[in-house]
């Protein structure tokens, strides 16, 4: 079968199945709807659909909350997928980030550049070893003037086993606290696996204007899907995530495609669609 | 609570919104339609639509051209059902048997490919949409859009072989 037969059945069998579905609501459904919808959370949706609409410059205005939400959503990149503990920056290549006036203003400059960078998610996998032999891929990575050195990641006390994922995920919420030179943060976002609300802590040692520890820790909602993912991940070969995404613009096509085609390749096997 | 008392003001001043009512006159019908071409589940796909239509009514005011609001909306939320739907391990309703089976088929095999490539088939093929227009609707590059429907060609094509 040529490309181009495909391509004609698709126009004409999409049609005729589309065909078959006659909407059943009307617009008193849509108002009752909008009623009842008052209360509702800011959902995934709330903040991803904000993204398009803004670049295209659809809104006229943009209030503080929405600016929020926007900041949010074309960010809102980061997040380990899961379970798993990084351990960012030994100490030995800061660098400043954007306001050191405090460490608390240090801390959510650092955590605005980690989680304000907008392109493609990706997701990689990588042993110890490919981490210490790859310390580029990180320098690379748009973590604002976070310098990271090194990067380790440990799950359950495997140090082979090491996952770290960043991905695009809406960020529903944000809030720091300071003590001293420790400041911690909280981000609630939507969890991929789950779709529901995720918690993540980051500790952030702050000196001056320097970041000179940094510790991520995410509380996922579905342990165990999170953790099936994990031990998934861990058996792969690291080398096409490293090859893809390193050294080159972190939000690539290439990068992109490589996290999404893990996570197909995930839910394929898991039996998923 | 403040920000849900604010919520509140401006859907309920949506609500009566000519605007918003002349916009579903004009364009339910066929977000529903791309929605369940895109999801494979007519209620789910109106459940897609009309929540797209809060979002649209939460915003209008500030929208110049809320059509493209909401057709960004209505694919934005189709895909997030597709992703979850995965997780969830659940499989759309079958279709409906005045269905030719060549269709029925072409749908099966489509409904396994991963979201990506069915979306952006979908667009293409259905939508009319070009590789352009789809990027903009599935916020990513033009290329990586035309990787997707190279990739889900193939599969289809080695499915349907």
């Amino acid at each position: 079968m040529t490309r181009r037969t495909i391509e004609r059945r698709l126009r004409r069998d999409l049609d005729a199945v589309v065909a078959t579905a006659t909407p059943q609501r009307s617009w008193d459904d849509l108002v009752a709807r909008i009623d009842a919808g008052i209360t509702r959370p800011p959902s995934t949706e709330d903040v991803t659909m904000l993204e398009t609409p803004v670049r295209e410059s659809e809104i006229i205005e943009r209030s503080p909350h929405r600016r929020l939400l926007v900041g949010a959503a074309s960010v809102a990149m980061l997040v380990l997928v899961v379970g798993v503990t990084i351990l960012v920056g030994r100490g030995d290549g800061d660098v400043p980030v954007v306001d050191g006036s405090s460490p608390l203003r240090t801390a959510e400059a650092a955590v605005d550049a980690l989680t304000g960078s907008d392109g493609e998610a990706f997701m990689a996998f990588f042993t110890d070893d490919a981490l210490a032999n790859n310390s580029a891929f990180f320098n690379d990575l748009p973590l604002g003037r976070l310098d990271i050195p090194s990067v380790r990641t440990a799950f359950e006390g495997s140090v082979d086993a090491a996952a770290v994922g960043w991905r695009r995920e809406p960020l529903i919420d944000r809030s720091c606290e300071a003590d001293g030179d420790l400041v911690e943060c909280e981000l609630t976002y939507q969890g991929y696996l789950s779709g529901q609300p995720e918690l993540q802590r980051l500790e952030l040692r702050v000196d001056g204007d320097r970041i000179v520890s940094f510790r991520q820790r995410v509380f996922p909602t579905d342990p165990e899907g999170t953790q099936a993912f994990l031990d998934w991940g861990a058996r792969l070969d690291p080398t096409p995530a490293i090859e893809a995404c390193a050294g080159i613009d972190w939000a690539s096509t290439e990068c992109g495609e490589l996290w999404y085609d893990l996570i197909d390749q995930y839910l394929a096997e898991q039996g998923g669609e | 609570m403040a920000g849900a008392g604010r919520r509140a003001t401006s859907v309920r001043a949506a609500t009566a919104s000519p605007r918003l009512e002349a916009l579903f006159r004009r364009e339910y019908d066929g977000m529903v339609r791309l929605a369940f071409a895109l999801v494979s589940d007519l209620a789910e796909a109106e459940e897609v639509v009309q929540d797209a239509f809060v979002d649209v009514a939460e915003r209008l005011d500030d929208l110049r051209e809320p059509g493209g609001y909401l057709r960004v909306a209505v694919v934005s939320r189709s895909r997030s059902l597709l992703r979850r739907r995965a997780v969830r391990r659940r499989r759309p309703p079958p279709l409906p048997d005045e269905v030719p089976p060549e269709a029925d088929e072409l749908w099966d095999v489509l409904a396994d490919l991963p979201e990506q490539q069915r979306s952006a088939i979908v667009l293409r093929y259905y939508g009319g949409y070009r590789a352009s227009e789809i990027a903009d609707l599935l916020d990513c590059p033009a290329a990586t859009v035309r990787s997707w429907l190279r990739r889900g060609l193939r599969s289809l094509q080695e499915a349907l072989s």
